[in-house]
């Protein structure tokens, strides 16, 4: 299987900051990605790398087979959606399927007007006009219809109601299921991760943290609770994320490296938003878990 | 016609939902041999849920011998899974749907119910194997 | 990508025309006119009372002195300064189209533009002014130097490039248009009041006040003292005691010369009229393309 997107220890700085570091991620083909952290841990900043409308300052980064740049020929392989899911407000929707038709070289006309026309979302009605969720299907039937090989949204459904975010997240997964499409996309909402996505990138503190297919994420997160004991086997093979005492029972958030060898504790299953929870309080201490005294769950 | 949908907030993976719904109609008789389930496309547009997902499910059901997929037509049900007959099915779900009404006029929230079952099959599945 | 840039920019087009039309028919019929007047003048009938009537349109054509100015805000700062404010720059960086081509595309329009309407309107402008030249002599002047011949043309080329710069800069359309006010304004003025008189060795010249001297027809007077007996006079100066009775100003002047006084005048001869255009020209243009290399270089390392 090709890989979409392949980075390798990437950075970027504005000034004295970085906005991101040491990022590392393979992402196959095919797949939808969801990309999770907290505002300002670097999402903007590693989707707009992976378009080329920004420049590493460190490491490698690879979208469809090479590394980002302007020309006629990378822009063609990649879709691009901003946050604010720009477009011209006194333009018609039809004048923007004719901006996308005149100005990229693979162009599904046929395709973007059958959509929007099952949208109900009428061609000549000016963009500024529109709802938040008819924008953003204009602005994914645009991204759509250039045929990209690599599809890149900043948090497109972070401003709407909960029917606009279905009927989005439909079109998307509908065009995935067309075939030759990769997708990363930036969200704060789990249910919408868990639907839509089948692969994990989670940013703290500007740095990947973690970077899973999505099945292979929730079974090897597991919640490990028992009476207050040693933990060092645990800390010794496994990943643990987050350790929480009481003076009788001590919870443990873990990562399984294999096979669990101790009887003794009692393992949960862990939802998705847990995890990511347990991933994104990863703060500063990176590498050092944190140990919070405090009551059970 | 089947009409799969999500829970939200579930335990289960998607995917096995998916499969559990299908059995379920094989079941209790709304899908039966010679039908053709939707098509991915179909369910992704319903459920805004990644093709990977229908497909895993699809998957798991022809490996299990309850369906096939036929090249550029479609998934087909082959057979109905072992269990009670559609009969018996529909005699336990209404035994069911009576002791949830009763358990509902005890006062349990659909919670409580849902870890009174859980806690109950995982005692006697222990005691199943002891 | 030509529809693309005509379906942005067609509405500014469209006004700018409508509004260089509308001031070209009026332009067309008073100066045609003032054509014919002047035929007659020169062929021996009255010279006189020429401009009466013009004064309200001659007030029109020198408020021409702004179009430059005009253009670099309403064009120049917004032309890319809008768009990466709305972020539809980005919308269209990540079509098939690369940055450079979108930013030589938008350049060309910009300054083509730019040169089409000052062209067009500096072109009304000196043609309509013939008359005026012919008979008053006034156009290496002031205000008349600067909505005439090709001068306008390098402020618009500058006024645009400014904006360009200011807009991609700031990312802002609101500031760059402030910005390019602001710039316009002090650089025209350092420029012509500083730089224009001394951009050839102005001609000094001893005016005598018995012979009513004056400076040459058309040109452009820089200074002009009091001098007695050779030496500079500064500072206010009354009448001098003894020429207080005369009764008539070329008696002053006759008592004034015999008292040593005379006045040394500094100008450029009319002469030098195209020189000094060109060489302003050159200054605004050459200020404009080092602009336009700021803005070029600002919108390719802009991170997108």
């Amino acid at each position: 299987m090709n890989t979409a997107i392949a980075v390798t220890d990437l950075g970027k700085r504005f000034g004295a900051k970085w906005a991101l570091q040491d990022c590392t991620f393979a992402l196959p083909e095919g797949r939808v990605c969801g990309l999770v952290g907290a505002n300002g841990a670097g999402k903007t900043t590693l989707l707009r790398l992976l378009c080329g409308l920004s420049r590493p300052s460190t490491g490698r980064v690879e979208v469809a087979g090479q590394a980002p740049h302007d020309s006629a020929q990378f822009l063609s392989e990649i879709g691009y959606l901003a946050q604010d899911i720009p477009l011209y407000r006194r333009w018609s929707v039809a004048d923007h399927l004719r901006m996308g038709a005149h100005l990229n070289r693979r162009w599904d006309d046929r395709a973007a007007h059958d959509r929007l026309r099952a949208l109900r979302i009428p061609l000549d009605q000016r963009v500024g006009t529109l709802s938040g969720g008819q924008r953003a299907q204009v602005a994914l039937a645009m991204a759509l219809a250039k045929r990209p090989r690599v599809l890149m949204l900043d948090e497109p459904v972070a401003a709407l109601d909960p029917l606009a975010r279905r009927n989005f997240l439909s079109t998307l997964a509908d065009a995935v299921a067309d075939g030759d499409l990769t997708v990363m996309l930036s969200s704060h909402l789990v249910t919408d991760l868990e639907r839509v996505c089948d692969h994990l990138v989670v940013l703290a503190d500007s740095r990947t943290v973690l970077a899973d297919g999505l099945d292979e994420v929730l079974a090897s997160h597991r919640l490990l609770t028992g009476a207050r004991r040693d933990t060092t086997g645990v800390e010794r093979d496994h990943t643990v994320l987050r350790i929480e005492r009481t003076h009788r029972q001590v919870s443990m958030w873990v990562r399984l490296n294999g096979a669990l060898h101790d009887p003794h504790w009692e393992v949960t299953e862990l939802s998705l938003e847990e995890i990511m929870l347990a991933y994104l309080g990863l703060g500063a201490d990176h590498g050092v878990e944190p140990v919070v005294d405090g009551v059970p769950a | 016609m089947i009409r799969f949908h999500l829970a939200a907030r579930s335990n289960v993976p998607p995917y096995a939902q998916v499969v559990e719904q299908v059995r379920h109609a094989l079941l209790s008789g709304v899908l039966k041999p010679g039908d053709k389930l939707p098509s991915v496309k179909e369910v992704v547009a319903a459920l805004a849920i990644n093709p990977n997902t229908v497909l895993k499910a699809y998957r798991d059901l022809e490996r299990e011998g309850l369906v096939e997929g036929r090249q550029g037509v479609g998934t087909f049900v082959l057979r109905r899974p072992d269990g009670p007959s559609p009969g018996d099915q529909a005699a336990l779900e209404r035994s069911l749907t009576t002791w949830v009404d009763q358990a509902r006029d005890a006062g349990l929230s659909d919670g409580d119910i849902e870890s009174m079952v859980r806690a109950t099959l995982r005692v006697s599945s222990d005691e199943a194997i002891a | 990508m030509t529809w693309f840039m005509w379906r942005q920019h067609r509405v500014q087009v469209m006004i700018a025309a409508a509004l260089v039309v509308a001031f070209a028919v009026p332009v067309w019929i008073t100066g045609r006119h003032l054509a014919d007047l002047l035929q007659a003048c020169r062929t021996g009938t009255t010279c006189g009372g020429i401009f009466q009537g013009y004064q309200g349109f001659n007030t029109v054509v020198d408020l021409t002195v702004i179009v430059p100015l005009l253009i670099g805000v309403f064009w120049g700062a917004t032309i890319i300064g809008r768009e990466l404010e709305s972020g539809t720059a980005t919308l269209a960086w990540t079509q098939s189209v690369t940055r450079r081509r979108w930013l030589i595309s938008k350049l060309g329009v910009l300054f083509g533009f730019t040169l089409l309407c000052a062209g067009a309107v500096t072109g009304l402008v000196t043609w309509w002014s013939n008359t005026h030249n012919a008979i008053v002599e006034t156009r290496f002047a002031g205000l008349q130097f600067d909505i005439q011949a090709i001068a306008p043309i390098g402020y618009a080329l500058f006024a645009s490039a400014l904006g360009l710069a200011a807009g991609v800069l700031w990312g802002r359309a609101l500031p760059a248009m402030a910005t390019t006010i602001g710039g316009f304004v002090a650089v025209r003025l350092i420029v012509e009041l500083w730089a224009r008189p001394h951009y050839l060795e102005p001609i000094t010249r001893i005016l005598s006040f018995a012979k009513s001297d004056g400076i040459p027809n058309g040109a452009s007077a820089i200074s002009t003292e009091v001098t007695r007996y050779g030496h500079v006079v500064s500072g206010p100066m009354p009448a001098p005691a003894q020429c207080i009775s005369a009764t008539s100003r070329p008696e002053m002047n006759e008592c004034m010369h015999r008292l040593g006084y005379a006045i040394r005048a500094t100008y450029q001869p009319a002469g030098r009229f195209w020189t000094f255009q060109w060489i302003e020209f050159g200054i605004f243009a050459g200020l404009a393309a080092v602009l336009t290399a700021v803005g070029v270089i600002a919108v390719l390392r802009r991170e997108g």
